[in-house]
Formats: C-alpha cells, sequence, structure tokens
C-alpha cells in the first residue's frame, strides 16, 4: 500500500486488473479532487508538489500540511524573485512559468552569465533554508509570468515546532538533494584538478624540451 | 495610462503597502479604547501560543488545543477574579463609610501633636497644609469612588474583550499572516516576512518567559502566604505575580496590596508584617538572582538606562499596559535598527 493513493491510482491505472463492483469512495474522493473544473487553491498545491521529485517520500496528508507552511506569490515577466548577494531566507518551488538563473562573473571575462532556465515542477534557493544569513549565489528573474510557492525560514521554524516529523522530512529531502550536489561537485573539481595537474605537467614537459 | 508601465505598478503596490500599514498604526494609535484590550490580547497570545503549539504536536487540532489553555486559564484566572470582586465592592464601600472617621482621627491627632509641640517649645505649628492634603486626599477618594463604576465598566469590557480577542488571535493567527503577507510586494517580501518572524518571536519569548516568571514569583507568593495563614493568599499572590510583569517597579506596586492587608488585619508592628516583607523579599531575591538571568536577561539584552527610560516613557503614553509593553517594544526597535544599520553599513561580500 503507497502512502500517497494519487500515486497508487497512477500505477495501478495502467494495469487494469482489479476493477471491482463495490463503489469505491477513496476512487470517488480521487475524482473529485482531481476535477478539473474544481478550482479549490486549497487542493491545488497539495497536488502540485505530489508531483515535485524532491517531495516523493512525503504522503499526501503530509503535503497537505505542508502546503499550509508555503506561500504563492505571483511574479510579472522580467521580475526579479531574489538577487545575487542579498540575504534568502527561502526556497521557491516553480508552480508555473519559467525562470532563469544567472550569475555575475567577477572576472569580468564573459559579462553575465546565465547559467539556468528552470521551469515547472523544478525548485531553486534551497540553499537558503539552511544557510544562516548567506548571500544568495545567483539572480532568479522571471523569464514568463510566473507563479511560485516559497517556503521560508521562519515557516520552517514554525513546522519543526507545530509537526517536527513533516519538518525533518523537508530537511532531509533538501539535504539528500544538496548531498548530491555536493558529490557531483566534488567529483568535477577533482576531475578539473586531475586535468590541471595533466596540462601543468605538459607544460613542465614542453619547457624542459623548449631547452 | 500609469498602470501600462511594469516599473509604475511595482511603485503603486509598494504605495498600497505603506498606505495600509500606516492606516493601521493610526488606528491603532487613535482608539485607545480598542488598542488597550489588544494590545493585551497581543501579549497573551504571545505568551500563551508556544503552549498551543506544543499541545498541537500530539495530533490535536488548532482550535481544541486553544480551547483547552483557555480552559485551564479560566479556571486559574476566574476564580481568584471571582473572589476579588465582591471583597473590592465591599471595601470600597467599607473606605466610603470610614474616611470621615479616619479623617477625624487624623485631626484630633494632630491636634494633639501641635497642642504637645506647643507646650514643650512655644511655637505654633502652621496647621495649613494638614487641612489642604486633607481636601485633597478627600477629593481624589471621593472621585474614585464616584467614577468606580466607570472602571468597573472598562474592566468587565477587557475581561470579555481581552479573551475573545485573545482566542482568534491564537486561532486564526496563521491566516492573518499569510493575508497580510499576501499583498507585501515582491520586492521586500523576503526582508519584510524575516524581519517580522524575528520581531514576533523576540516579543514572544520575551512574554512567554515573563509569564513563567510571574508564575514562579505568584506562586511562591502565594505558597508563602498560605502556610502562614493570611487572608487572601490567592489574590495577593495573583496580584503579585502580574505586577512582577513590569520591570523595576513592580515589585514594589505587588508589595503595596500585601501591606495595606496586613495593616489592616494584624496593625503596622505585628509579627506576621515582618514575616509578609521577608517574603515578598525572598521571592524578589529568587526572582532577581535565579529566574531572571535565565530566563528573561538572555531575550532582552538592554542597558538598564533604556530599560528604566522605556518603562518611563511607556508609562506616560499608555498607563500600566505602556509599561508592560516598553521593554520588548524597544527591544524590537533595537532589532530592527540593527538590521536596519546592518543593511546599509555592512559591505557586501563580492
Amino acid at each position: 500500500m503507497s502512502s500517497s493513493y494519487e500515486k497508487e491510482v497512477k500505477e495501478s491505472g495502467s494495469k487494469e486488473s482489479n476493477l471491482t463492483k463495490r463503489i469505491d469512495f477513496g476512487m470517488m474522493k480521487y475524482l473529485w479532487m482531481a476535477n478539473p473544473l474544481s478550482r479549490v487553491r486549497r487542493d491545488s498545491i497539495p497536488r502540485f508538489l505530489r508531483n515535485v521529485e524532491l517531495l516523493k517520500n512525503f504522503s499526501d496528508n503530509e503535503l497537505r500540511i505542508l502546503a499550509k507552511y508555503m506561500h504563492s506569490r505571483k511574479f510579472s515577466e522580467s521580475d526579479v524573485v531574489f538577487r545575487e548577494g542579498e540575504i534568502g531566507i527561502g526556497f521557491y518551488f516553480i508552480f508555473s512559468g519559467l525562470i532563469e538563473l544567472s550569475k555575475t562573473d567577477y572576472g569580468n571575462e564573459v559579462g553575465e552569465e546565465k547559467f539556468l532556465i528552470l521551469d515547472e515542477f523544478s525548485y531553486f534557493g534551497e540553499m537558503a533554508l539552511l544557510q544562516d544569513g548567506n548571500p544568495r549565489s545567483a539572480t532568479a528573474i522571471a523569464k514568463s509570468p510566473c507563479e511560485l510557492v516559497g517556503m521560508f525560514k521562519p515557516d520552517l521554524e514554525h513546522l519543526i515546532e507545530k509537526h517536527p516529523v513533516i519538518a525533518a522530512k523537508i530537511i532531509q529531502s533538501i539535504s539528500l538533494a544538496l548531498a548530491d550536489r555536493l558529490y557531483f561537485l566534488t567529483e568535477e573539481a577533482s576531475k578539473l584538478s586531475r586535468r590541471l595537474r595533466k596540462l601543468e605537467r605538459q607544460m613542465a614537459e614542453k619547457q624542459v624540451e623548449n631547452k | 495610462m500609469i498602470l501600462s508601465s511594469r516599473k509604475n505598478i511595482v511603485k503603486i503596490q509598494l504605495a498600497f503597502f505603506i498606505v495600509i500599514i500606516i492606516l493601521f498604526c493610526a488606528l491603532v494609535l487613535t482608539l485607545p479604547r480598542i488598542s488597550i484590550p489588544l494590545s493585551l490580547s497581543y501579549i497573551l497570545f504571545l505568551a500563551l501560543n508556544p503552549i498551543v503549539s506544543w499541545l498541537m504536536r500530539f495530533r490535536l487540532s488548532k482550535t481544541k488545543s486553544t480551547v483547552i489553555v483557555f480552559v485551564i486559564l479560566a479556571f486559574f484566572i476566574g476564580i481568584p477574579l471571582f473572589k476579588v470582586i465582591p471583597v473590592l465592592s465591599l471595601q470600597t464601600k467599607d473606605i466610603q463609610y470610614s474616611l470621615p472617621q479616619i479623617e477625624q482621627y487624623i485631626i484630633v491627632q494632630y491636634e494633639i501633636v501641635t497642642d504637645f509641640i506647643k507646650a514643650k517649645t512655644g511655637h505654633e505649628v502652621a496647621d495649613g497644609y494638614i487641612f489642604q492634603a486633607l481636601t485633597q486626599i478627600e477629593g481624589w477618594a471621593s472621585d474614585f469612588v464616584v467614577k468606580l463604576p466607570n472602571y468597573l465598566a472598562t474592566l468587565l469590557e477587557w475581561i470579555f474583550l481581552v479573551p475573545f480577542f485573545t482566542f482568534f488571535m491564537i486561532r486564526d493567527a496563521d491566516t492573518f499572516k499569510k493575508m497580510f503577507l499576501s499583498f507585501t510586494p515582491n520586492i521586500i517580501f523576503e526582508r519584510f516576512y524575516y524581519v517580522m518572524h524575528v520581531f514576533n518571536r523576540q516579543l514572544g519569548d520575551y512574554f512567554f518567559a515573563k509569564f513563567v516568571e510571574a508564575m514562579i514569583v505568584g506562586g511562591i507568593i502565594t505558597l508563602g502566604l498560605l502556610i502562614m495563614g493570611v487572608n487572601n493568599a490567592v489574590i495577593l499572590g495573583f496580584v503579585a505575580g502580574l505586577t512582577n510583569i513590569v520591570p523595576y517597579v513592580g515589585p514594589f506596586l505587588g508589595v503595596i496590596p500585601a501591606i495595606v492587608l496586613t495593616m489592616i488585619e494584624y496593625g503596622l508592628t505585628s509579627p506576621t508584617m515582618g514575616a509578609v516583607l521577608i517574603l515578598y523579599s525572598v521571592a524578589n531575591a529568587v526572582d532577581v538572582f535565579f529566574v531572571f538571568p535565565f530566563l528573561v536577561s538572555k531575550i532582552v539584552n538592554l542597558h538598564p538606562m533604556i530599560v528604566a527610560i522605556s518603562v518611563i516613557v511607556g508609562s506616560h503614553y499608555a498607563g500600566i499596559t505602556g509599561m508592560v509593553i516598553s521593554i520588548p517594544v524597544v527591544a524590537a526597535i533595537k532589532l530592527i535598527i540593527t538590521e536596519i544599520y546592518n543593511e546599509i553599513y555592512t559591505e557586501r561580500s563580492k
């Protein structure tokens, strides 16, 4: 039995195996909630969160509670969500629209570096939730009219006080994502340093040959 | 035309937001009849919110946990209150009747003393001052008695309004906060939310600590008076705990009713009087040396001089409520100034 009914339905939907004749209230409830005509905001955020990869180990009820601690924010095209160097206090999921992340290049080699464009169901700024008063490492700008769902440090504090289990889960999820990224970066860094060493050695050999 | 530019919309959002905040502040400042119970219930909300949060960990709904806290609190506050009101009305009647007697008594005593001085030294003491003082006191007392129904009406209004406001503040705080944040402009959202949160947390920690401190002091005094067998022990302990919330001046305010009641009952030079005074000193010593350093001082890191000044300014503008609110408000203002200072003066790491 999966903790998420929606996930369960998704998984069993393709099999078409055990269709019983009894009225399935859970199914009816799901169909009612999934009704495209129902525009209840309260349901739409948890439903959105269900599809976020980061929150895959949350149950439906946990997502419902989590959604209460999040803030829906609307941004117009070319609005700045946050700037590099500002003190950040939270992170955002993209409910709809496109967000561009960029980083100023202080070596003045390529100017402003646009390195990532994010779309629905992705998230950004998650480091701010774990850091204490550190500046943002990139600038986020809306590339189209956007709706973001944000979670901030005060929310996390309230969550820790009132629903410690959910708070632990969200911190675990973010930590996992960050650990993955750290692992990837360490690999990259060691690859680069190896290549750097190789180049240095080649240069040294060339210099010796030239002499 | 104005709305066509994106930049203008941002400016309009910001202006709208600031106007709403200013309107709200103006409303609170110009209507003390609402703002005083509102601020009292806000203090109660801050002090009780941690308890409600704690109860919610046991999978209780917010409404249920709020109701539980309220029932317990009503029990602890209601009983002394029901005891206090009849006693208070009885004693004001008493004072009304005994005031002329006391006056007569003082005049007679005064005449005896002046006669005594005249007989010993031959000087006549001028008696203008004493009669002036007496008329003054009489005026105050009768004024107080005449206005008493007014005070009681205000008190009753508060007794109804404060729990009412507090209940809904605790239950719907998150909804209010979300609504308020939903029209905070994007450019200042994160910073504003953070400052608001730190402000609330600081105030909340302060009042929660004060609440615990008041309970400890009130508890010690109630227990001591009960052991000594002094009448009205519960009321006196309750008053002592309540006045303890006001820094510096509070403990002295709290001891006055105890002195008066003991004096009426046992006389000024009785051993009970001494015991009561020692009990109050011990309770306050415990507070000053053990409770305050561990609980309160870590939260509010203000210079004693600033504390004294803010209490005076607070009492000047809003009476006792002002004295209670002044310290955390000053602490919060300090916090906001520090935040802005850091924003302006600290170099960004680039």
